[in-house]
């Protein structure tokens, strides 16, 4: 019989045997690979720039001070601020701030954001200054023609002095900036639209220089530029890495680290309900959906994909071998549609807490992103990957493909974009952004068609998201 | 140098390589490439899929190094990667290599002179037919020296699934040993 001290002991001897360096040529063919491989650009990427020279610094310190001290000698009507933190639900340890935001328009050329009444400071000081659509001349904005009743919010700018949210709605022939971000964070982006689409998502933080801990923080913009209100008051350690309006547009559900939560914060009254998500740290950042009803959140923690109820009072739910998933979508109010790492697609009854494979997306050897897209209507993924049949450790060429979840040949549609796919409302077309131009592909003809071209090209495309119907 | 200076060297080519610098990220790769191949060697036993899976993990890390939240956890990151890259390596060479006849691996000169050449033969057919995940949870234990709580998080799992993993690993170990003994260890007619 072997002992557990005996087994430790061959153990430990069997596993000091073996290689201990790479070959040369093992590293040279990677790095030859690296070179022919973009980085990720996803969603709710940290983006990362140069640190600011000392004379931008002085300079951005004074322009802030100037600010400060004119805002100071200008009545400036309260924010959207309603009230204290409600009451709330659950592990009640998100510092969140009560909001009521309203999609009627103000009249105030500015507004600045509302203070939060915890005494934690925020991630990063209040560098968001919100303008009101007429505070720019229309010449100014971004044209996009024919983009009918399509809405966008978009960072442009030129970092690191200073970024532009820009908001393009439905029959508007330019877009118009509604608020600018300066100095601008490391970490900015859109997050979000509204389904009624008058209020936008955005995320906001920073890296320590000292390399300390990431916070980020999670705010309401108004489309039309009116008011923005901070949701969070995240300090050192703690940071949003996704989130997501409900289908009323009446709460906002956000996931946050540490410890891994996911928090549903209703707008109107400032009630929040926090449920544990991650039980370990993941590099991932973290997708956020919600059931059509409204019921439920599909949120991707680390070790699981996990359907939350909205309300708090049902039990999170794991969904089996779901760690990591490329893509997921709700198919119906119990039905959420998973990619997994193995090329198989899996359809989860959240009801009977059952699962089943419904078709496959790639082979398990072949190479694959972690990010992928299901249309609304779960019929298609979009996810990119390299060409079908390229395995790790070959030579690979990435680019968007596209792929019935019933069945059928993986079509390669296009080479890499700026952005993250989006997918029109009725499932019928692929959305993305490429060279300022926001196109569009036909996904039963595979035609593809612009939607419209920024013309405000002086400025840098940092991220955005777009609604097409 | 000491530890430190080249944690904070480290970190330096982390940011670098996350803003698009190649140049910091190569420096990388050779600096992490050795320990890498180590530990793919020893999870899936052949050089080969060990070099595989040492290519691989790199290109998705200069790939995915944007998303990366903490640069000073850039290693366990990086073994996290190679991990997975492992298991899917495993996976695609499964359905040929089950019924090969497994040859000892070439290690250095000076091996452990408390393993027989009888033991290691029996560990090795005993560690390949584990799966991929318990392989992984057997190197990090005993080639890397770390407890079920630091492995959890490297590999981004519970750490009631590491001790599991590692429970099972070891009963199908310590199962393998015995099965291989049981031709010359029967008493009395009947196998202990």
């Amino acid at each position: 019989m072997t002992d557990q001290r005996d087994l430790d002991r061959l153990l430990d001897a069997f596993f000091v045997e073996g290689t201990n360096e790479v070959a040369d040529r093992v590293i040279d063919t990677a790095l030859d690979q690296v070179d022919h491989t973009h980085q990720r650009r996803v969603l709710r990427m940290p983006r990362r720039f140069q640190t600011m020279n000392m004379p931008t610094r002085v300079a951005a310190a004074a322009v802030i001070g100037v600010l400060a001290v004119g805002a100071t000698f200008f009545v400036i009507r309260p924010g959207p601020v309603v009230g204290p933190p409600g009451p709330t639900a659950g592990a009640s340890s998100s510092p969140t701030t009560a909001v009521a935001v309203s999609p009627s328009p103000s009249t105030s050329p500015t507004q600045r954001l509302s203070t939060p009444s915890s005494s934690q400071q925020p991630c990063v000081t209040d560098q968001l200054k919100v303008l009101t659509g007429a505070a720019l001349p229309a010449t100014k904005g971004d044209r996009l023609s024919g983009l009918g009743q399509s809405l966008g919010v978009y960072f442009a700018g030129r970092p690191p002095q200073r970024a532009q949210l820009w908001a393009v709605g439905p029959a508007q022939g330019s877009a118009t900036l509604i608020a600018l971000v300066s100095p601008e964070p490391i970490i900015l982006n859109v997050v979000d639209i509204s389904p009624d689409g008058s209020n936008t998502l955005i995320r906001a933080g920073k890296i320590s220089p000292g390399g300390g801990t990431e916070c980020a923080d999670l705010y309401v913009v108004r489309t039309d530029g009116s008011g923005a209100t901070r949701l969070t008051t995240f300090g050192a350690g703690r940071f949003v890495t996704g989130g997501a309006f409900s289908p009323d547009g009446g709460q906002v559900a956000f996931h946050w680290w540490a410890p891994g939560t996911v928090s549903i914060l209703d707008l109107a009254s400032g009630q929040t309900v926090d449920q544990v998500c991650d039980v370990t740290y993941s590099s991932h950042l973290t997708q956020v959906d919600w059931s059509p009803t409204g019921d439920r959140i599909a949120v991707g923690c680390s070790d699981a994909l996990t359907i939350f109820d909205a309300g708090g009072t049902a039990a999170p739910i794991k969904v089996p071998a779901s760690v990591d998933p490329l893509a997921f979508s709700w198919t119906d109010d119990s039905h959420v549609i998973v990619a997994r790492g193995g090329g198989e697609i899996d359809s989860f009854d959240v009801v009977l807490q059952t699962s089943g494979i419904v078709g496959y997306f790639a082979d398990s050897s072949e190479v694959h992103s972690r990010s992928g897209v299901f249309s609304p209507d779960g019929r298609w993924l979009v996810y990119e990957a390299g060409d079908p049949g390229e395995a790790p450790g070959s030579k690979f060429s990435e680019g968007g493909y596209l792929k019935s979840t019933s069945g059928g040949a993986a079509t390669r549609v296009l080479d890499l974009t700026q952005d993250t796919f989006t997918w029109s409302a009725d499932s019928r077309a692929l959305v993305f952004l490429t060279d300022w131009t926001l196109a569009r592909i036909d996904v039963d003809t595979l035609k593809r068609s612009t939607i419209g071209t920024i013309t405000n090209q002086d400025l840098t495309y940092r991220q955005g998201v777009w609604r097409i119907p | 140098m000491d530890a430190a200076e080249d944690d904070l060297l480290d970190r330096d080519l982390v940011e670098r390589a996350q803003r698009g610098d190649r140049e910091a990220f190569a420096i990388l790769a050779r600096t992490h490439g050795d320990r890498l191949m180590a530990i793919a060697q020893r999870i899936l036993r052949d050089v080969g899929r060990a070099e595989d899976a040492v290519q691989q993990t790199l290109v998705i890390a200069w790939r995915e190094l944007p998303g990366l939240r903490d640069p000073d956890r850039f290693d366990a990151w990086l073994q996290r990667l190679l991990v997975n890259a492992s298991y899917a390596e495993a996976r695609r060479s499964r359905a040929w290599t089950a019924n090969v006849r497994i040859l000892p691996v070439d290690g250095p000169a000076g091996m452990d002179e408390t393993l027989s050449l009888d033991d290691r033969d029996r560990i090795e057919r005993g560690f390949r037919r584990l799966p991929p995940d318990q392989r992984a949870i057997l190197v990090f234990t005993h080639y890397l020296g770390l407890t079920p709580t630091e492995i959890a998080e490297r590999l981004g799992i519970a750490g009631g699934t590491a001790r599991s993993r590692l429970h099972y690993a070891h009963r199908a170990m310590r199962a393998a040993l015995e099965a291989d003994e049981r031709p010359v260890a029967v008493a009395g007619g009947r196998p202990r």
